[in-house]
């Protein structure tokens, strides 16, 4: 579906892309996860034809990006950082410009744009200006954007950002109802984002790959290192070495102390269960837990377990 | 391409900036053709009418190209003509005549005033047929000018301060070369450089004059409006137009192809 081989892109003297090579195959959700900077948009934007890589090949759909660019651009749909929308016009004249450029048969262009603005709900603001619309609207817009024309490959860089929590959930549902009929690409840099919604997750970092594997497979890896944030009432000399002391307990650090109070970061090695010892522990020294959870794993924590497992 | 020039056409229309150019000309036009009717001479000439609308070429021209191109850069529409299975010259090429028509929909006030000429038993000459196509193909010239200058920037008062000095430059090329072919004597004379006589170095002076009058489109295509037609001065401005559009088609490639 689509291939990509050893991509390339200098911005001056920089690597901005790295050797990418990956394939994604029909029907799949890929994940593009990777800080800002790492080289997401630009991959992307060289994948839809935006941007020219310096080497390398992408294939879409058989059909290469830069030799048969017409019939590899009718294979996808692009939502760039920046939805692509033009203000003055009103929602359903902007789905039929993107059609017209898309080159959809005038005859079922109509029904087209009215189904699509039925699957992303947009139908109610179909005569409004996109210019008075509110961002979550916009975005969808820019969604519908990318279904007209009905192309399998779906490309949404960053699609979540800036939206409140509720437009992110509706945003994420509409992605994977999408994924039903389209093969779907989707950047992001927040990992429990991605791990809600994809199959499979590259990670990307300084414009090169550091991992690439199945949803499920990369956050058993991540758990391996359990971090706990631990507030306890009691100053933490007297709580270090109980800490330490208890079995599958890796490190001890303090974050913050202050008026008597600890914040500590507690982290575990494997998958072994520490909450109760620690708890037991504490309660042993007659001081009070003012908090205690596991902390999500962050994208630093993945490329450093991930980069670690490497070596 | 005509996906495109709908679009941008009507967008002249959504947004103030096809209103207000076709009112400022309405106006300008208006003020020329009443002060004709006015004058003591009661003689209308649209021909000259015409001769001084294409002196506010610099004004409008600006005004209606600056935001082909630098607009979509800086909303980040340009994603859109890059990425649709869509070629990028028939973008261009249907902005070029979005822009175009806008011009040619201005003529509509020219031609409210050839009515009322015609209806007060006044006389339209044919060369204002003539005065009127090279009225256009100078405005071809200018927009392909305006519509490379968007898309050299993200900026649209920037575009249209470019635009507006290059077509200045392009007004005033016959003053430009006459002051550069007197200088150019002056220091021959002075210097004594190549040690030319006087004849000569007139000749060369009215040498260096003439060839870059060549370039200069107003005297070129002076004569329309005198019932001269001629095709060079038409082939002339079609010929530059289309090196314009090229390069505008050129620099918007390169962006993909860009590494800074």
């Amino acid at each position: 579906m689509i291939e990509i081989s050893n991509l390339v892109k200098f911005y001056g003297d920089k690597r901005a892309v790295n050797g990418i090579s990956f394939t994604v195959n029909q029907g799949e959700i890929l994940g593009f996860l990777g800080p800002n900077g790492a080289g997401k948009s630009t991959t992307m934007n060289i994948i839809t034809g935006y941007l020219s890589a310096t080497s390398g090949k992408v294939t879409i759909n058989g059909y290469d990006i830069l030799e048969e660019p017409e019939l590899a651009k009718k294979n996808i749909g692009y939502l760039p950082e920046i939805p692509p929308l033009f203000m003055d016009m009103t929602v359903s004249e902007y789905l039929e410009y993107v059609a017209e450029l898309k080159m959809v048969p005038k005859d079922i262009r109509k029904k087209q744009i009215i189904d699509v603005m039925k699957m992303v709900h947009i139908g109610n603001v179909s005569g409004r200006l996109i210019h008075n619309l509110s961002k979550g609207y916009k975005q969808r817009v820019g969604i519908a954007q990318t279904l007209i024309g009905n192309p399998e490959v779906i490309i949404l860089d960053e699609p979540t950002v800036g939206l409140d929590p509720n437009q992110v959930i509706e945003v994420r549902k509409l992605i994977t109802s999408l994924a039903k009929n389209h093969t779907i690409i989707f950047s992001s840099h927040i990992l429990s984002e991605v791990q809600a919604i994809c199959d499979r997750v590259i990670i990307i970092n300084n414009g090169k790959i550091v991992a690439d594997a199945p949803t499920f497979e990369l956050s058993s890896r991540v758990e391996n290192n359990v971090h706990y944030l631990l507030v306890v009432e009691a100053p933490f000399s007297t709580l270090q070495m109980p800490l330490r002391a208890v079995p599958g307990v890796s490190s001890v650090n303090l974050l913050a102390e202050k008026n008597g109070i600890c914040q500590i970061d507690l982290a575990s090695q494997g998958s072994m269960e520490v909450r109760k010892s620690i708890s037991f522990a504490i309660s042993r020294l007659n001081a009070p837990i003012l908090e205690f959870r596991s902390m999500e794993p962050s994208l630093e924590d993945v490329f450093t377990s991930i980069t670690s497992q490497k070596k | 391409m005509f996906a495109i020039f709908k679009r941008e056409f009507l967008s002249y229309f959504r947004t103030p900036v096809g209103w207000v150019a076709i009112s400022l000309l309405g106006l300008i036009s208006g003020y020329y053709f009443s002060g004709m009717l006015n004058s003591s001479l009661a003689y209308v000439d649209i021909n000259m009418e015409i001769e001084y609308l294409r002196t506010f070429f610099i004004i409008l021209i600006p005004i209606i190209t600056m935001r082909l191109f630098a607009e979509e850069k800086k909303n980040g529409t340009d994603v859109l003509l890059y990425t649709m299975p869509y070629s990028m010259k028939s973008a261009v090429i249907g902005k070029f005549l979005a822009a175009l028509a806008l011009q040619g929909l201005m003529l509509v006030c020219l031609f409210s005033h050839m009515i009322v000429t015609v209806i007060l038993s006044g006389y339209i000459s044919p060369a204002t047929w003539g005065a009127i196509l090279a009225y256009l193909v100078l405005a071809a010239l200018f927009i392909s000018v305006g519509m490379l200058t968007s898309a050299m920037t993200e900026n649209q008062i920037m575009s249209a301060v470019v635009c507006f000095v290059i077509l200045l430059v392009m007004s005033m090329l016959s003053n430009i070369a006459e002051s550069i072919s007197e200088v150019v004597k002056s220091l021959l004379k002075i210097t004594h450089l190549f040690g030319l006589s006087d004849s000569a170095i007139y000749s060369v002076g009215d040498w260096i004059r003439d060839a870059i009058t060549w370039f200069d489109p107003y005297s070129k295509t002076e004569g329309f409006t005198s019932g001269v037609f001629k095709i060079v001065p038409i082939f002339f401005c079609l010929s530059f137009t289309f090196v314009f559009v090229f390069i505008t088609y050129r620099v918007l490639e390169k962006k993909r192809w860009s590494q800074n």
